[in-house]
């Protein structure tokens, strides 16, 4: 894979995306706990797996208590 | 303003009311108490018209439960057994949510007096989601108070709560009544019925055991009891010997307090010469006032023998 | 009303509903440009002589393409699974009792969710869309008008707000949000398939989605109005069974 200045250029948009909902749901973690998985499992998920890490996060495994 | 006759529910294959009959009198508060399972929560979502009686027919305000299209139409407040939130929202915004539903409208000066009232007023900003069973308790009244119903119907408003709490409560159905409403709640803590009720049902399996203002419920011919006080304490071979005495049917307690239970027309001076022949001192000797609980155990204890 | 709506509103906001919306279609909007843009570099260093432009339309067009592909596939997946809880999880819940003894009316509970969430997924894929074309449009070069992608972002979000009244009506019947999901999912990809093999999508909701791809600025009519039909009676049958439920649950 060539990285190259002009790609991560490109890349720019989904990068500040990407790194804005895991930064989001990373304070959301540890603020607020989690549920269904460890909180560190959690984090994990959320910096390392894109698009799809937080989304299962704010999907299944944000805290709700009723 | 509640007219029950013949209730009867069934789940599936299993029956939970087997022909209620009820009636709540304009302006008292009515006290529902029963064992756990015994049908009080579905006699009253019944009510509430949340749920349809399978045969049966309820007169709630006027209305009958099987003719209306929406529970609103019944105008009572209900406070369901676990009342649940959207822990999403602060317990104002909730208010606000249920108040200004259906075509009505409450001001946000009513809203803070309310929580005032069921005392969360520290609690107004923070979110559902966070309060403790209490606390969603109090919400609960304070939900069922919002359009100023004049019947109101509490699925066990107290017991969740603490003792002030629970005390806050029972204030609070006493004010109520003052204030000109009609209040049925159900209960498991008998001495809660017995502070402020005017009358007073017992739901057992499904059927009404008893239903009679508290006055003549506490009349009501239940089996003598004694307490009695010793000076020294006695052992367990003479406890033995004393419940062997014709008319006693059971004796509880420890060797310094004893209580006796007895049959209906228990010669007391039988007692008094097991005493003197055993030269037992004694301190104090009373016979038991009767109290809600001896009336709903002894109601429990026949429906028991019965089947 | 504007009670219920902002209950609604409060709920997609608090619960990061219109969040996760945003994010997958503007992700997809964002990502696909950039991976037609860089498909040949990488192609040419790994197999020289690779008959690219046969085989991929590298242009703004092709952009649009793709990235309608992808919403066909992962956007009704997440949106399925975003929204699945709406009404499933509060009968689950129980959370309706208070609202309903307060006065709240079946059809206000639909009505209010309906135009909450039907406005999301309306105006997200279709801002999520002109995002797209603009980018590709930044990467490649605009050879696309946009009256055609506003037209095709249309479709596709109305072909969302179908997918939000399945979710509704299965929401009610089931009571649960993963079986509401599984279902609403099972006749997303069911009608698709049926369309293609039966060459019917000119009568589906599917075939907005087609229409939207071919970027022509015309409007299926037959599909649109079928599809508008299919939403009203979902949302009218998902009223009239919220009525027949009963409250007690255990
Ligand atoms: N939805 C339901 N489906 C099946 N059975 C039910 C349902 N609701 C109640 N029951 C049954 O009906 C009986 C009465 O239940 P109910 O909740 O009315 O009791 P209760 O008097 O309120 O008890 P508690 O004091 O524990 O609240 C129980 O045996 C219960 O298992
Ligand atoms: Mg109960």
């Amino acid at each position: 894979m060539i990285v190259t200045r002009e790609l991560i250029l490109m890349l720019l948009p989904v990068i500040v995306l990407q790194l804005g909902l895991a930064v989001y749901c990373a304070v959301k973690i540890l603020t607020e706990g989690v549920q269904n998985l460890n909180r560190w499992v959690w984090l994990l998920i959320c910096l390392f797996i894109n698009l799809i890490g937080p989304i299962t996060f704010l999907l299944v495994g944000r805290k709700r208590d009723l | 303003m509640i007219t029950v006759k013949n209730l009867t529910k069934n789940f599936n294959s299993f029956s939970a009311l087997k022909g209620i009959n009820l009636r709540v009198k304009k302006g008292e508060i009515y006290g529902f108490i029963g064992q756990n399972g015994a049908g009080k929560t579905t006699t009253m979502n019944i009510l509430a018209g949340l749920s349809r009686p399978t045969k049966g027919s309820c007169l709630v305000n006027g209305k009958d439960v099987t003719k209306i299209k929406h529970p609103s139409e019944l105008h009572i407040g209900y406070l369901p057994e676990a009342p649940r939130f959207y822990p999403w929202l602060t317990a104002f915004e909730t208010l606000e949510y249920l108040g200004n539903s259906g075509g009505r409208r409450v001001a946000a000066a009513r809203i803070k007096e309310l929580l005032d009232w069921v005392g969360l007023s520290e609690a107004v900003r923070r979110r559902v989601g966070g309060f403790s069973r209490g606390m969603k308790q109090r919400l609960g009244i304070a939900a069922a108070l919002i359009h100023d119903p004049e019947l109101l119907i509490f699925d066990e408003p107290a017991s969740a709560l603490d003792p002030e709490g629970r005390n806050d409560v029972l204030n609070l159905i006493k004010k109520l009544k003052n204030m000109g409403k009609t209040i049925f709640f159900s209960s498991h803590i008998l001495s809660d019925v017995e502070r402020v009720c005017d009358t007073v049902g017992i739901i057992i399996a499904g059927k009404m055991a008893a239903e009679k203002p508290l006055p003549e419920m506490l009349k009501e011919d239940i089996l003598p009891s004694y307490d009695i006080t010793l000076q020294k304490p006695i052992d367990s071979g003479i406890l033995d010997k004393l419940s062997q005495i014709q008319g006693v049917s059971k004796v509880t307690g420890n060797e310094l307090n004893l209580s006796v239970m007895t049959d209906a027309f228990f010669d007391t001076s039988l007692l008094f010469k097991f005493f003197v022949d055993n030269k037992l001192a004694v301190n104090s000797f009373a016979r038991r006032q009767n109290r809600l609980e001896d009336v709903y155990l002894q109601e429990v204890n026949t429906n028991d023998k019965q089947s | 009303m504007i009670n219920s709506l902002r209950k609604e509103i409060r709920y997609g906001l608090r619960n990061n509903t219109f969040l996760i919306l945003f994010a997958v279609f503007f992700f997809f909007a964002f990502m696909t440009p950039v991976m037609l843009k860089i498909l040949p570099e990488v192609l040419k260093s790994k197999f020289p002589g690779f008959p690219l432009q046969e085989l991929v339309n590298m242009t703004q067009l092709g952009c649009l393409q793709s990235y309608m592909g992808d919403v066909l596939e992962i956007g009704t997946l997440l949106v399925s699974l975003a929204l699945c809880g709406l009404l499933a999880q509060e009968i689950r819940d129980n959370t309706l009792v208070l609202p309903l003894c307060a006065g709240q009316s079946y059809s206000g509970i639909i009505a209010a969710k309906m135009l909450v969430f039907g406005t999301a997924v309306l105006l997200i894929p279709l801002a999520a869309l002109v995002t797209d074309y603009l980018y590709a449009g930044l990467l490649f070069s605009f050879d696309t008008g946009i009256l055609p992608v506003i037209t095709g972002g249309l479709l596709q979000g109305f072909y969302m707000v179908y997918l939000l009244s399945l979710l509704l009506l299965f929401g009610t019947l089931t009571k649960n949000p993963i079986a509401t999901a599984l279902l609403t999912l099972a006749v997303n990809y069911g009608l698709y398939f049926a369309g293609s093999l039966l060459d019917i999508h000119r009568y589906l909701p599917s075939g907005l989605l087609r229409e939207a791809q071919q970027l022509q600025n015309t409007i299926p009519l037959q599909a649109a109005v079928i599809t508008l039909a299919i939403i009203i009676a979902c949302a009218f049958l998902a009223s009239r069974t919220l009525q027949t439920l009963e409250w007690s649950k255990k």
